[in-house]
């Protein structure tokens, strides 16, 4: 008997034990990300380390051809290409291509580089003003000269580049040369551009795009954090009107710890448990959503598909702002919003304030907004996995079935693995945009129910983005400074779950398996 | 964002070569652009076609210019005008409480040729809000933006709209509606400009401002601030259905006239632009007064102007500040109010019968008598206010704590 019990468990045992298997799991999961962060730590010195090796190693190389260059070489530090155009007409191309590079650096520098970089220390002098006829005078603009100036340096950074490899193309050139073998000429170089060099040729301009589009506002707007571009002391700092400057860490003393160091944590706090909330609620209802019309039982599958996916078919902010006047509120039985109408008429239902922005009622403002997200949201995830469903093998379940497994096991041991491992990604993507989802909440809410937190105004459904959102779009006195340390907050938050989920999710680690 | 923006700004950019090329190829005519709410369109763009008549150089305006009006609400123009002003409008119509804002970020041009014509043409409450050092940075155009109270005459008689208490005693004995948008800090304000508080900017004597506030410093304030809690809490004023004095849901304009004609609302606080949507037995009269301290104090309301600005970042100031001058004058005036029912700031306009026969007008100018407070320029000002009156009208402010909040309020308006 007592081997009997052990080796076929009882069913309170083995449910004891598929708990203890979850809590295992969580907090193997809390550990491995635990171990994750550690390694990205314990990599950092050694990777700092590797950078300056190898940057001493490009100076070092730099130096060597110098010593070892002929004239020409030598030259060609001072004008780029030289050790190429001046050894004859086959590199004509290569040499003015690299001429050309330098020729728009110098003018760039000499007329916008140059004298932005030496206001860079200020953010310029002047400030603008009317003279003794009213006529304004146009001062220094602190927000152009940032930007400039972090143009000029990426420029430099690229310029950089092209200059070290503009040595070596000298140095390799002159080895050839001594070497006694032939020079390629302009076809060749161009055949090379085309074939060996593709990558090249069709990369640069993307790159130098990414550079220009997405590093330089991104590298301009954290660096705004630095500065005072706001209303900062009673004093506004607006360019062209006003200058702004540096001030350290002001704007983040401000905001984390003066002014809103009370409020800070309390809207992350919400962001968070609305990002949790809205995210795995649109992913489980849309996921039994799906299986409950797989079901083999259910009738006119596409009618109900389509159903849904009319939802997704109308933008977003008509429906939100649709949903916000549907269910809007007033103590005025006549004014109120169709949905109260409608239920007061059928169901004699008393006349509510749903979304509780006029009662003040945050419990019910968050509910709604989590409520109304699930039904704009629940249809994305039901489509995705509705293809899912399809693909599982029919011979799973069949064999499962054998064995004995109900439908409960059948969903934790085939179903749901095979959904995860397609869709963790996309819950991550969904997590993160959670976080910024600023079109739910703005347009259902505008934030509120306001309060006012020890002297700053803060709504309880107010994100991190929304809140965002209104110290610098919505205020008469933008508040840019601050908002771009809460950007940085922002970001550092997403990527840091974004980083973390990813790489711990089982379809980025077995990227082969699933076919 | 700043993704979206330098997108945004490269198509901007490519738009506006392309423009530009197209715009090489058209006439030589140099276009002068026009803000102007849509309901005053019909009226400005007549009175443009006689200005362009006028002589010009050569010939007249009309061989050098022409006007181009654009609808734009005369409310959140220096949000629309900051973020690039020399692409903005060269005269742009706008209104009050934005007048400090847009003079420290340089966008309305000092206007010393005209200010001696203005300051005799239009009326002081108007010129005091655009004058600086001397100089008028604005035209005025109207003077009606203010509010104050309509009430249904078959309901109440003209005694019982004397004080707020006995309007309030009869409306929720018989279950009625008085709408006032305790969640707007340009109403909820009333109770404190009504006891008597400072609220705005003073300038020192080295020409900075600074901004002043005693509603939690003085005795006033804090009475104010009780009136407030007393006539919004939920106990007196009735919880969700049961309230007496109820905020808009989303759009007062509307929702006024319709409780009213409904015989829901027996009383709104609004300004003279409901006018025409009112049904006959709605009365316009100054607003009532209020129990503050143990007195019947008047309440206050904003009043302000609407001006015409000229921007200084555009070429062709000159010919703009002549336009905004011809369509401010006194007969643009007159027509706009013939047109609109826009009250006039011009003074001559103002005693003209027509205008003081219109009882909506003749009630915004008597609620500005009793208890006007010139419309301020603090831009955190609003949010806080808003938040004070949802705050006690939810309960979330009782007697215990209202100090508290009262101090967060006075602390949050002047920051």
């Amino acid at each position: 008997m007592a081997t009997d019990k052990s080796t076929t468990p009882t069913w309170k045992q083995y449910n004891r034990s598929w708990i203890v298997k979850l809590f295992l799991a969580i907090w193997n999961y809390i550990g491995g990300v635990g171990i994750m962060l550690w390694g990205v730590i314990k990599a950092i010195p050694k990777k700092t380390l590797a950078l300056f090796v190898g940057i001493g190693h490009c100076f070092q190389g730099l130096w060597t051809r110098f010593i070892r260059g002929d004239w020409r070489t030598k030259l060609s530090y001072l004008i780029m290409g030289f050790g190429c155009f001046s050894r004859g007409p086959k590199q004509f191309l290569k040499g003015f291509l690299l001429l050309f590079v330098q020729a728009l650096f110098v003018v760039f520098m000499v007329f916008l580089g140059a004298p932005n970089l030496a206001m860079l220390g200020t953010l310029g002098k002047d400030t603008e003003h009317y003279d003794d006829d009213y006529n304004l005078i146009k001062g220094d603009n602190s927000l152009t000269i940032l930007i400039f100036c972090v143009m000029s340096i990426i420029l430099m950074m690229f310029v950089i580049y092209v200059y070290i490899k503009n040595t070596k193309i000298a140095y390799d050139t002159q080895k050839r040369v001594e070497e006694g073998k032939p020079l390629s000429n302009a076809k060749q170089q161009l055949s090379y551009a085309l074939n060996d060099g593709y990558h090249i040729t069709v990369l640069a301009l993307p790159v130098l795009g990414i550079l220009l589009i997405t590093v330089l506002p991104l590298v301009c707007n954290i660096l705004v954090a630095f500065t005072n571009y706001g209303y900062v002391a009673n004093e506004p700092h607006y360019p062209p009107a006003q200058l702004f400057t540096w001030t350290g860490l002001d704007a983040f003393r401000f905001v984390f710890s003066q002014s809103y160091g009370s409020i800070i944590w309390r809207v992350l706090g919400w962001t968070l448990v609305w990002a949790v909330a809205a995210t795995f609620s649109n992913f489980f209802f849309g996921m039994f959503l799906a299986m409950m019309i797989n079901k083999k039982s259910i009738k006119l599958k596409a009618f109900w598909r389509t159903c849904f996916i009319l939802v997704i078919a109308v933008p977003d902010f008509i429906t939100l702002l649709m949903m916000s006047r549907f269910f809007g509120y007033s103590p005025e039985s006549t004014l109120t919003g169709p949905f109260n109408i409608i239920m007061r008429d059928i169901f004699g239902l008393k006349n509510t304030d749903w979304f509780g922005t006029y009662t003040n009622n945050a419990l019910r403002a968050r509910v709604m907004v989590i409520v109304v997200n699930l039904w704009r949201g629940m249809p994305f995830t039901m489509l995705a996995t509705t293809g899912i469903l399809l693909n599982i093998p029919e011979d799973l379940y069949e064999s499962s079935r054998i064995d004995g497994a109900g439908p409960v096991r059948r969903f934790i041991s085939i179903t749901f693995p095979y959904i995860m491992f397609v869709m963790a990604p996309q819950l991550i993507t969904t997590f993160t945009g959670n976080i910024n989802n600023f079109n739910v909440i703005y347009f259902l809410t505008g934030g509120g129910p306001d309060h006012n937190v020890g002297g700053t105004v803060i709504g309880d459904t107010d994100l991190l983005i929304t809140w965002l959102y209104s110290l610098t779009i919505e205020r008469p006195q933008p508040e840019y400074n601050n908002g771009a340390v809460i950007g940085i907050f922002t970001f550092l938050i997403t990527s840091f779950f974004a980083l973390i989920v990813f790489n711990s999710s089982k379809s980025i680690k077995q990227e082969d398996t699933f076919k | 964002m700043k993704k979206m923006l330098s997108v945004l700004l490269a198509s901007a950019t490519a738009l506006s070569v392309c423009c530009g090329l197209a715009a090489c190829g058209g006439d030589s005519k140099k276009t002068l652009t026009v803000w102007a709410p849509d309901t005053a369109h019909e009226c400005y763009k007549a009175l443009t076609e006689e200005f362009l008549a006028q002589p010009y150089q050569d010939g007249t305006y009309n061989d050098y210019f022409k006007v181009k009006f654009v609808a734009k609400p005369e409310g959140n123009i220096q949000t629309e005008l900051g973020t690039d002003a020399a692409a903005g409008a060269d005269l742009f119509f706008f209104e009050a409480g934005q007048v400090q804002d847009m003079i420290t970020k340089n966008l309305l041009q000092p206007l010393p040729t005209y200010t001696a014509a203005i300051q005799e043409r239009d009326s002081k409450d108007a010129v005091d809000t655009v004058l600086k050092d001397g100089v008028c940075y604005a035209f005025p155009a109207t003077l009606d933006n203010g509010w104050f109270m309509w009430y249904d005459s078959d309901y109440y008689t003209a005694d019982e709209v004397l004080t707020l208490d006995s309007m309030l005693a009869k409306a929720k004995k018989d279950g009625k509606k008085i709408m006032f948008a305790y969640n707007d800090g340009w109403y909820i304000s009333s109770f404190f400009q009504g006891a008597g508080c400072t609220m705005d900017f003073v300038y020192n004597e080295d020409g900075t401002r600074e901004y002043v506030t005693d509603i939690y410093t003085s005795e006033n304030g804090k009475n104010a601030a009780r009136a407030i809690q007393h006539y919004l809490n939920p106990v007196t004023n009735g919880v969700e259905d049961k309230a007496v004095i109820i905020k808009p849901s989303s759009d007062m304009n509307s929702e006024i006239p319709a409780g009213m004609k409904e015989n829901t609302i027996v009383a709104g606080f609004i300004g003279t632009w409901v006018a025409k949507d009112m049904p006959t037995k709605a009365v316009p009269t100054k607003c009532p007064t209020f129990t503050c301290g143990g007195e019947q104090v008047q309440m206050g309301s904003f009043y302000g102007s609407k001006y015409c600005g000229v921007n200084p970042r555009r070429n062709n100031k000159d010919v703009a500040a002549a336009l905004a001058d011809f369509l401010t004058n006194e007969k643009a005036q007159q027509k706009r109010f013939e047109m609109t029912e826009a009250g006039p700031s011009n003074k001559k306009v103002a005693e003209s019968d027509a205008v003081k026969n219109n009882k909506a007008l003749a009630a915004l100018a008597a609620q500005r008598e009793a208890g006007g407070y010139a419309q301020l320029s603090q831009g955190s000002f609003w949010e806080p206010m808003k938040a004070f009156g949802d705050e006690c009208a939810s309960g979330d402010i009782t007697t215990e704590n209202l100090m508290t909040k009262l101090e967060d309020l006075a602390k949050a308006i002047s920051k």
